[in-house]
């Protein structure tokens, strides 16, 4: 037996209405408007699996998702279930893979993962052991309206007001006390995002 | 010529559903009180001497609880008004929404320097209600001066985000030093709340409730309207509420102030108001 990692994704297939709500809150409400064109969202779920191999760690999560409703519900989300290629914890090239040159990508997930926590919680509660470890990110997509440039001095600071909260102006995506976030530029350089 | 009562403003955004029995404590405690829209107008809000932010779930707690109403245009208009002196009382998604706009703790003027983060409960998750017990920490502040520091008073909480976090060093023993922790969970008998269910969020120091530096801005997870008549109580808490609740035999014991009220009569207090006869 070994810990197999993998990275469960998880979408909406109908409108997302908390992704349009933040685009909202971060054009309008922050004046942002000039600034961010979109805003789409998925949910990250780094899930560690005791399994003989990976097609079997595979088929525990498949079982899990397909028939629990605790990650997904059939109705509403759609999910792909992959081998991590790299380490949890660490820079992910897979965040950034799917990304357009006016796009950055905001990973969130809580300080101290109470949602994996809790997740976990509720899979022993099924009888299900094998799933050792779990943690959620939420990827937050964010078209910009001009394709950014890596010797940009302002881009950053951008992001942060966009993604960290420091004020009732400012930023949205992560409470810097609650949670961790990092960004992803459209040229695959990843960066923390709390100063 | 007779003073005018003081009017209260209970701020309802949409997703909020607390706000009217909010209005009858506030009314209960001798107050005029309004629900006042939050896309209303700001000139008529500054008119107000106060405000009460009620519990719910402002904009479906998208993101992250309180903190898409806490970029609305009239918390704004709450942080100037709250700069003038006058009161400000969030409860539960009220509280949320000042810890997202910066207002509570405040020692950085309008900075975000804490978080209510997802509860953290030994093979529980989500959203969590039960009466709690609470010291009262603080007796000096807009929702608590109607208490006495060290008063312990059963008040229920229900939240899926209230555990009071902060990744600044240093930044809750300030607080602690700087009294602005007004109310802590604890047991039925005061005893420290170290852990679930006495700490029903695993909030740092068992902390449910901070004000401002100045007092008169108060975030508080419980939900003390709900425990503003003795009939709201249940009959087995235990501590003597609990036993005042089993003893009482007729509609006036029962509709007769229960241990939440005082947070409305503080409010009153503040104005030097009565609390009306309730």
């Amino acid at each position: 037996m070994a810990i197999f990692q993998l990275r469960l994704t998880i979408s909406l297939k109908i409108p997302d209405n908390e992704a349009r709500s933040a685009l909202e809150a971060i054009r309008v409400k922050m004046g942002l408007d000039d600034e961010v064109r979109d805003l789409t969202r998925e949910e990250r779920w780094e899930l560690g699996v005791d399994a003989v191999s990976f097609d079997d760690a595979k088929a525990v999560v498949e079982k899990l998702v397909a028939t629990t409703n605790l990650f997904a519900n059939p109705n509403k989300h759609r999910y792909t279930l992959a081998r991590a290629d790299v380490p949890f914890g660490g820079p992910d090239p897979s965040v950034g893979a799917d990304l357009a040159d006016d796009e950055v990508a905001i990973l969130v997930s809580d300080r101290e993962s109470a949602e994996g926590d809790s997740i976990l919680s509720a899979i022993r509660r099924l009888g299900v052991t094998d799933v050792r470890s779990a943690r959620k990110w939420v990827r937050w997509r964010v078209a910009l309206t001009r394709t950014p440039s890596p010797e940009e001095p302002d881009l950053l600071p951008l992001i942060r007001r966009i993604g960290v909260a420091t004020g009732r102006r400012d930023g949205l995506l992560s409470n810097p006390h609650s949670q961790v976030s990092r960004v992803v530029l459209p040229w695959g350089e990843e960066k923390p995002l709390e100063s | 010529m007779t003073k005018s009562m003081p009017r209260i403003a209970v701020i309802r955004f949409p997703g909020m559903n607390c706000e009217e029995e909010t209005k009858r404590a506030v009314v209960d405690a001798g107050l005029e009180c309004d629900v006042f829209m939050w896309n209303g107008p700001t000139s008529e809000l500054v008119e107000y001497d106060g405000y009460v932010l009620p519990g719910g779930f402002s904009y479906q707690d998208r993101v992250r609880a309180g903190s898409i109403a806490a970029k609305d245009e009239i918390v704004d208009c709450l942080f100037e008004e709250a700069e003038r002196g006058k009161p400000v009382i969030g409860i539960c998604n009220g509280a949320q929404i000042l810890l997202e706009a910066g207002m509570v703790p405040g020692i950085e003027r309008g900075r975000v320097q804490m978080g209510l983060a997802t509860n953290i409960m030994p093979d529980r998750d989500g959203y969590y209600t039960r009466w709690t017990h609470l010291r009262v920490a603080n007796d000096g502040t807009c929702a608590t001066r109607a208490y006495e520091r060290g008063d312990v008073v059963p008040i229920p909480v229900a939240h899926a985000e209230g555990r009071f976090v902060s990744a600044e060093k240093g930044l809750i023993e300030t607080l602690f030093a700087n009294d602005q922790v007004v109310l802590t969970y604890c047991g039925p008998e005061a005893g420290e709340a170290r852990e679930f269910p006495a700490n029903p969020n695993g909030s740092t120091k068992a902390i449910a409730g901070i004000s401002n530096p100045e007092g008169n801005v108060v975030a508080m997870m419980p939900h003390p309207e709900r425990a503003a008549r003795l009939y709201q109580v249940p009959g087995n808490l235990a501590g003597p509420w609990g036993a005042r609740k089993r003893e009482a035999r007729d509609a006036e014991a029962m509709f007769g102030p229960g241990p939440g009220l005082p947070v409305m009569s503080s409010l009153a207090g503040f104005f030097g108001a009565e609390p009306r006869e309730v």
